[in-house]
């Protein structure tokens, strides 16, 4: 009889496991990553009754697999789109101020155009342009930090997936000593957030083998870099462009470079892109702004008769501190004379003997010595901050650096408002035909007649003496070259008409380059020139692309994490109703199970009383 | 996604985030009526924040041609009023000329007429002078802070330059803001009217000079009032295009500003819509939510 009695009892400890993994699994219904446990039974084998064979984790592989690859490209399609989204931010109108600072120098154009001798307007156009060159300084400014911000990002990305690594091997460790079930589960759970948070960070494959040992390999298949094997761990840095340098566990070897394509880490490297493309971009706008007006200004003359000079100015210098710099010198270098300066790079050296910086170029020459300044050719460094012995700065330059545009004006009167030359159609003239006039100034007065309108044949004449002193015939475009000058013929050609030519000397009223500059504002179809507010606008407009195209792979990856995240949950997560039905069925098997014991007793007591 | 049965913690982790999202949508949306403003960021609208540059751009540059247009109507227009001061100098010149010149005039009134010639001479170089209203040359071409009508010696001389400032006024059109004072006064030509007047005086005066008849000072006087006449006519031409361009322009920026303010300015009426409708569904999801999350099986356990 004690037969029944064992089976009843074998019974309700199983109800009882059973009532007590219901209990865990209610009681980390919230838990995140926490996987439903199930009771696995069977018959008992060397008696009646059942036993508990297993408390498994309700964990799928396949699932699993597949959600590591989720979180990775939700990771990455969530940096991404942070940073983008910032550097939207600082493109727009009211968070920069360039769109208003063209306006500004352009109305300033217009305004000198209509009065090109008004000394206020001339300061406008001044300020204006400072302005412009002050906005344009920021934006570049803002975007460089911006690149700075990511780079430290990576770098901490790259120190916490390196310190899950070691996470991961310890868990491997203390999962190969650990034996019962109970003890396994909640160190596979953990393992599975760990593995999740990793993969958040840079994609991983994940491999086991037969005695479900893990391998962790950078990227998303079989062939990446060993970052976690046999317990032992890798690690990670944060390299250059990007990308970044995996260390397997025992390597020797210098790793090589790779560029994640997913995880936070893959998103930032995205953005490094975007956000350098964006800098470089505004580079090469600058360029085309600087190179564009300073063309036409140095077409004109000043109101004191003198050439037009730059108007921006592009070039700047970089100082960046030698790898074993001890002290904390920083440099700035002031450019006095764009044309006269060395073309870099430049290498400083704190020589300790002398208490100076020497300054050597490129083929180890050395330019000057200073403590706290150097003078070169057309620049002056000036140096701050602690100098050590052997310590060293290096200079590079860079032509075309939007961080360095600047305005090159000081003065009202170094505008050049005012045209080169003064053209005069003769007073018997009475064609529509005109002249206009490129180049360097005439050596005196000249006289252009039109000799022959059939051939194209142009004559010069001396004005003063009258004698001829030269010929030439006109080209397709209707342009004839002479003496360093090129004239453009429009309109009826007509034999025996001539113009007077002579240098203007920069008359106040002479609005001709202010003019020309004006016509920038927009851009002009067949020469390309001008239209800097829309092309602004097209850098900012990339982003944009970039943003939304951005926000779309993010509302992709959120949709299969959620459905990946889902799938799990339907398979493995605690459902609270599922739970209670559980409760119910495993109570009423304790109480039936109780019963037999009850059942058997009395029948053992029925047969005592009977004897 | 048809997941069943899935697990309570995800299904009130799902909720919050959809609940979330919908109070996002509301914050923004509010956020656009409280500014009155479309989202500036290009990436909300790529094609429309496209148009919106063209047009600014564009509306700045019109702004420019306009008020080029405007001052080239207005410095013309002053052009236009001295040289008829000027024409009426010398059709006055011309009526002394007749009376002083005839057979019957005294000497006195040939001495009265030479002295009011004199001041006709000067009116008419003070004419020249005239400044416009920014105070620049108006006849002077492109050296306007000087003074362009000079007498040297009793020669009247012309001091300014051939230069003609001309003013956009669109992207393949310059207007001429003024005219050159060499042109309309005629200086250092025969017909010119300070010398049509120098010759009056000195016929007058001394009736000797070489070569001066009456019936050739008269020509001159008359061909001088013709070249006035004929330079207004050009004035007035040019004047005419600056006005008409000018309200050409002006249209066209009526037509932008509606243009830029479409892309600019809220749709209030969709966007309340918006927000209504997003009000709705939150307040929808949180009442399914709290129905379905309040009873789970475990309230039937007793």
């Amino acid at each position: 009889m004690t037969h029944i009695i064992n089976i009843g009892k074998s019974g309700l400890l199983a109800a009882q496991t059973g009532l007590e993994t219901t209990g865990q699994n209610i009681a980390n219904a919230g838990t995140e990553g926490y996987l439903r446990r199930e009771v696995v039974t069977r018959e008992a084998i060397q008696s009646d009754g059942v036993e508990v064979r297993d408390i498994r984790r309700a964990f799928d592989e396949l699932l699993n697999a597949r959600f590591l690859e989720a979180s990775s490209a939700n990771g990455a399609a969530q940096a991404f789109d942070v940073h983008v989204r910032e550097l939207e931010t600082l493109m727009l109108a009211d968070q920069n101020g360039i769109d208003a600072a063209l306006t500004d120098l352009f109305d300033g154009v217009d305004a000198l155009a209509r009065s090109p001798e008004d000394p206020g307007l001339r300061r406008g156009f001044l300020q204006a342009g400072e302005d412009l060159g002050m906005q344009v300084r920021g934006l570049a400014d803002a975007i460089d930090a911006r690149a700075a911000d990511i780079e430290a990002e990576r770098e901490v990305l790259a120190e916490q997936a390196t310190q899950k690594l070691d996470a991961l091997a310890r868990i491997e460790n203390e999962l190969s000593n650990a034996t019962s079930a109970v003890a396994r589960n909640p160190l596979l759970d953990l393992r599975e957030a760990t593995l999740a948070e990793l993969a958040e960070i840079v994609p991983i494959h994940t491999s086991k083998n037969a005695a479900g040992n893990l391998t962790i390999r950078l990227g998303t298949d079989a062939g990446g870099t060993i970052l976690m094997t046999k317990g032992e761990a890798g690690r990670i840095e944060a390299a250059p462009d990007g990308r970044v340098r995996a260390f397997a566990p025992d390597a020797p070897a210098a790793p090589a470079l790779w560029r994640p394509g997913g995880g936070v880490m893959g998103g930032l490297a995205d953005a490094v892109m975007v956000v350098s493309d964006t800098r470089g971009a505004l580079d090469a706008w600058s360029a085309r702004v600087a190179q564009e007006m300073n063309a036409v200004h140095s077409e004109g003359v000043t109101p004191a008769g003198a050439d037009g000079g730059a108007l921006f100015l592009t070039a700047g210098w970089t100082g960046t501190p030698g790898p074993l710099q001890r002290g904390d010198t920083t440099a700035h270098v002031e450019i006095l004379d764009e044309a006269a300066m060395p073309t870099g790079p430049l290498t400083l050296i704190r020589d300790d003997a002398s208490s100076q910086w020497q300054t050597f170029d490129a083929g180890g020459a050395l330019l000057g010595v200073g403590n706290s300044e150097i003078v070169l050719p057309g620049l002056r460094i000036a140096l701050s901050g602690k100098a050590l012995d052997a310590d060293r700065i290096d200079l590079i330059r860079a032509d075309v650096d939007a961080g360095a545009l600047r305005f090159a004006l000081n003065e009202p009167g170094e505008i050049a408002a005012g045209g080169r030359f003064l053209v005069t159609p003769d007073p018997a003239n009475t064609s529509d035909m005109a002249v206009t006039v490129s180049g360097t100034a005439p050596p005196a007065a000249r006289e252009i007649r039109m000799l022959d309108a059939t051939t194209g044949a142009v004559g010069f004449f001396d004005s003063a003496t009258g004698t001829q002193i030269g010929a030439g015939t006109l080209d397709a475009a209707r342009q004839v070259s002479f003496e360093g000058y090129t004239l453009t013929l429009t309109g009826t050609l007509t034999t025996g008409e001539s113009f007077a030519l002579e240098a203007s000397t920069g008359a106040p009223g002479d609005n001709r380059v202010a003019v020309a500059l004006a016509d920038l504002r927009q851009s002009s179809p067949p020469v390309g020139t001008g239209g800097y507010g829309l092309s602004f606008a097209e850098i900012r407009l990339d982003v944009g692309a970039s943003v939304a195209s951005g926000s779309v792979r993010l509302a992709t990856a959120e949709a299969a994490l959620n459905a990946s995240s889902g799938a799990i949950a339907s398979a493995g997560g605690v459902n609270l109703d599922e739970e209670a039905a559980r409760l119910i069925a495993q109570q009423q098997a304790y109480q039936a199970n109780a019963q037999v014991i009850s059942v058997g007793r009395n029948i053992f007591e029925t047969l005592l009383g009977s004897l | 996604m048809t997941l069943t049965p899935t697990s309570t913690a995800m299904f009130h982790g799902l909720s919050r985030s959809d609940l979330n999202t919908l109070n996002a949508e509301i914050v923004e949306l509010q956020g656009r009526i409280a500014t009155g403003k479309q989202d500036p960021r290009p990436s909300t609208d790529l094609l429309g924040a496209m148009r919106l540059s063209a047009a600014e751009e564009r509306d700045t540059a019109l702004s420019g041609f306009e008020e080029n247009a405007a001052r080239a109507a207005s410095r013309l227009d002053q052009a236009d009023i001295v040289v008829e001061e000027a024409t009426n100098v010398m059709r006055r010149a011309r009526d002394l000329a007749l009376q002083s010149l005839s057979d019957t005039a005294s000497p006195e009134l040939r001495e009265r007429i030479t002295a009011e010639l004199k001041i006709l001479r000067d009116g008419l170089m003070s004419i020249g002078n005239t400044r416009d209203d920014q105070g620049r040359m108006l006849f002077g071409g492109f050296q306007t802070q000087t003074e362009p009508f000079a007498d040297v010696g009793g020669v009247m001389t012309f001091q300014g330059d051939t230069g003609v400032p001309r003013l956009a006024i669109s992207e393949s059109r310059s207007i001429e803001t003024g005219v050159s004072g060499q042109q309309v006064f005629g200086t250092g030509t025969p017909n010119g009217a300070f010398e049509a007047l120098d010759d009056l005086i000195a016929l007058l005066e001394g009736g000797t000079v070489s070569g001066l008849t009456r019936d050739g000072v008269l020509d001159g006087l008359a061909a001088a009032t013709d070249s006035f006449i004929a330079q207004r006519t050009h004035i007035g031409v040019l004047s005419a295009s600056a006005q008409q361009q000018s309200e050409f322009l002006a249209s066209q920026r009526t037509d932008l500003a509606a243009t830029i303010s479409g892309l600019k300015d809220l749709d209030l009426a969709d966007t309340i819509l918006r927000l209504q409708e997003a009000m709705l569904a939150r307040d929808a999801a949180q009442q399914t939510y709290a129905q379905v999350a309040q009873r789970s099986l475990f309230d039937y356990l007793r």
